[in-house]
């Protein structure tokens, strides 16, 4: 079976045949030969070149988190949108479409139907777990669609607000 | 005592009635209903709906608290941190409905929230406080001049303020105005008091605290030290004991100092009395009273072997303290690293979500205070605070590779979290060296990532996640073959079934 994975923006190729206990696994053209065993739903055990290491695997949507030494990864499975939801600081979106940066409570709504906002505007404060966010505007136009109020609960994936980019 | 009632949740209402249940004592917790399915309602006696999920309307909700301690039939109520564990007009209303709140009096805890009135109290007691105002100002032009004579840089503070809401530095005369208008707006909207005032700007300190604990009788001892000046937003995220920079003079004369602050407030109970230290570590000055059980109590607990919750509950039983402080002592080294719910890769935003793995790690020295278990949903109405994990060893270094090993054997997958932040931390030279002052995570943390992992360890994860993943598909076969053994195959039994409990 062959896996494509994405991690910051990169492709990862994984080609392996899991039906055997040992089993050469190929990432990319480097190959590894691979002693493996599930020791239960979410904890694989790997012994390769006589060195033992146990991972922790855990399904999400869009991608599988892995754990081993300290070290987290999260790769993406699925398409890349998947990825792109929650994006470092502003919540990001394909031109004007503003989405929460994280699960959460709207607070304020700081622009109404009609205001023109530039670049780092604040359009709307979101609460999650005692943390404020004010997330602004990434680009610079016009808000075409105004879709929460304080007091809603929003998810990452539903669009806040709707901004008409300037040209 | 007949029966606690306990108003917080997660790890601390966990550790509270663990603490209920080795003393013997009945107890009873509260819960909204985003926490129906939360650990401390699994492990408690009896469990009281409190209100809807808005801390507000729940578990900051005094009237649905007593309504709930009558219900139960609790005389007495723990409040853990946070919440309502500060606030005195609850402590107040649980003296005059008669029910034993465990903490100070309400008259102690009114005192030591007014930052302004324990200066005043402290400085009475020749209790050293930081250079500064004792009242606000009463016009721009005082402030000016008060400011001009303590010497830029300066620190505008809210005086009803607590975690850093309204501090504002200023460095030099021109941003004086702008500092206390905000200052004094944050303030009026976050406490409901605008009073402000100006304090030297004590620079690289570090956050030294001393935990006392006073019974009802006039005896108050001090459990040494704690460092937490590795500090994010205000918020401690690595605390330890001892401090590696605190002699046995300076612990001496600042455990005095602390037990001077503490029997000046007429504080009982457990509380702790913060300082700032000086860059070369040779002055200290007084902070405040945090008048609660602290989050990073466990340290004291480990290198003294005092149970101090349990010590709360003797105190407000009106028992006398069981030991002087002749009787104390700090052995080896301990550290605390908070376990938050927050994404250090992506601006330490609150995650919430299903913990779809969760393994703790073990072995000797290791403490884990947990709030979470594998398939709990983490809500987004509270603290994002999941877990404690405490490390004991001999010295500091062996406490710091223990530390390491724990947090590398430590999994939570699903949501995000800051272990490998922390990782990073202790990892640290910086760390290593002691050099814990208050700006250790802007001045050492700020390009991290520093490394992303080695392409090995990476590998491994991606031949984990492959092999995971094909275990998934239909095509199925890769769980090992092997004979079956009696485990899987007697189904459902178990050792000494029927004992019951």
């Amino acid at each position: 079976m062959e896996f494509e994975f994405t991690t910051d923006g990169e492709k990862r190729r994984v080609k392996t045949d899991a039906r055997s206990p040992r089993t050469e696994v190929t990432i990319d053209g480097t190959s590894y030969d691979v002693d493996w065993a599930r020791v239960r739903d979410g904890v694989i055990s790997l012994v390769i070149d006589g060195r033992s290491h146990t991972v922790q695997v855990a399904r999400r949507d869009g991608g599988v988190d892995v754990q081993l030494e300290g070290r987290q990864f999260s790769f993406g499975t699925g398409s890349r949108d998947d990825d792109s939801a929650v994006a470092a600081g502003a919540s990001a979106g394909a031109g004007g479409t503003i989405k929460a940066p994280m699960p959460g409570n709207v607070v304020k709504v700081m622009v109404a139907e009609g205001d023109e906002v530039t670049v780092g505007t604040s359009l709307v404060v979101v609460e999650a777990m005692k943390m404020e966010n004010e997330v602004k505007s990434p680009v610079d136009g016009v808000v075409k669609k105004v879709n929460v109020a304080a007091g809603d609960s929003v998810g990452t994936t539903e669009a806040m607000i709707e901004i008409e980019p300037a040209e | 005592m007949k029966k606690i009632l306990i108003v917080n949740r997660g790890e601390i209402a966990v550790r509270v009635v663990r603490a209920c249940r080795d003393m013997g004592i009945p107890s009873a917790v509260v819960y909204s209903d985003a926490d129906r399915a939360s650990l401390h309602v699994l492990e408690a006696d009896e469990a009281v709906r409190i209100g809807p999920a808005p801390a507000l309307e729940s578990y900051l909700n005094i009237d649905a608290v007593i309504a709930a301690a009558r219900e139960v039939g609790a005389d007495a109520i723990h409040p853990g941190y946070g919440f309502l564990a500060e606030n005195w007009r609850f402590a107040k209303r649980c003296e005059d409905e008669g029910l034993t709140f465990i903490g100070p009096t309400s008259d102690a805890l009114q005192l030591v929230a007014d930052k302004i009135r324990s200066r005043e109290t402290m400085l009475a007691q020749n209790v050293p406080i930081i250079p500064g105002m004792m009242s606000s100002g009463k016009d721009m032009k005082d402030y000016r001049e008060k400011a001009a004579e303590m010497g830029y840089p300066v620190l505008v503070k809210a005086s009803a303020g607590g975690g850093g809401k309204g501090m504002q530095i200023v460095r030099e005369e021109e941003g004086l105005e702008a500092a206390i208008e905000t200052s004094s707006r944050v303030a009026g909207s976050a406490f409901g008091d605008d009073t402000v005032y100006i304090e030297k700007l004590i620079e690289r300190p570090r956050h030294i605290e001393f935990q006392i604990l006073a019974d009802m009788h006039g005896n108050c001892v001090h459990l040494f030290e704690r460092e937490c000046s590795i500090q994010r937003r205000h918020q401690k995220i690595v605390e330890e004991s001892p401090s590696p920079v605190v002699g046995s003079e300076l612990r001496a004369k600042m455990g005095a100092t602390a037990i001077l602050a503490a029997k000046a407030c007429g504080y009982t109970n457990a509380g702790t009395v913060e300082f700032l230290l000086d860059e070369d570590g040779t002055s200290f000055y007084f902070l405040e009273v945090n008048a609660r059980i602290q989050v990073e109590h466990p340290v004291t607990e480990m290198v003294t072997g005092v149970d101090l919750v349990r010590q709360q509950i003797l105190i407000a039983r009106g028992e006398k303290l069981e030991f002087t402080q002749g009787d104390l002592s700090q052995t080896g080294h301990a550290i605390e690293c908070r376990i938050y719910a927050e994404d250090p890769k992506n601006n330490f935003l609150p995650s919430s979500g299903r913990i779809s793995l969760f393994r703790e790690p073990q072995g000797p020295g290791i403490r884990h205070d947990c709030g979470i278990y594998e398939g709990w949903e983490v809500p987004v109405h509270y603290d994002p605070i999941l877990s404690k994990l405490i490390v004991h060893a001999e010295d500091r270094d062996a406490a710091r590779a223990r530390m390491k090993r724990a947090l590398g054997d430590m999994s939570i997958l699903g949501i995000a979290t800051c272990l490998e932040y922390l990782w990073s931390i202790i990892d640290s030279e910086a760390y290593a060296a002691g050099e814990t002052q208050t700006d250790f995570i802007e001045k050492h943390m700020s390009d991290w990532p520093t490394s992303t992992a080695s392409d090995e360890t990476e590998h491994l994860a991606l031949i984990a996640a492959a092999l995971s993943l094909s275990t998934e598909s239909s095509t199925g076969g890769a769980v090992r073959e092997k004979a079956p053994s009696p485990w899987d195959t007697l189904g459902s039994w178990r050792i000494g079934a029927g004992g019951g409990r």
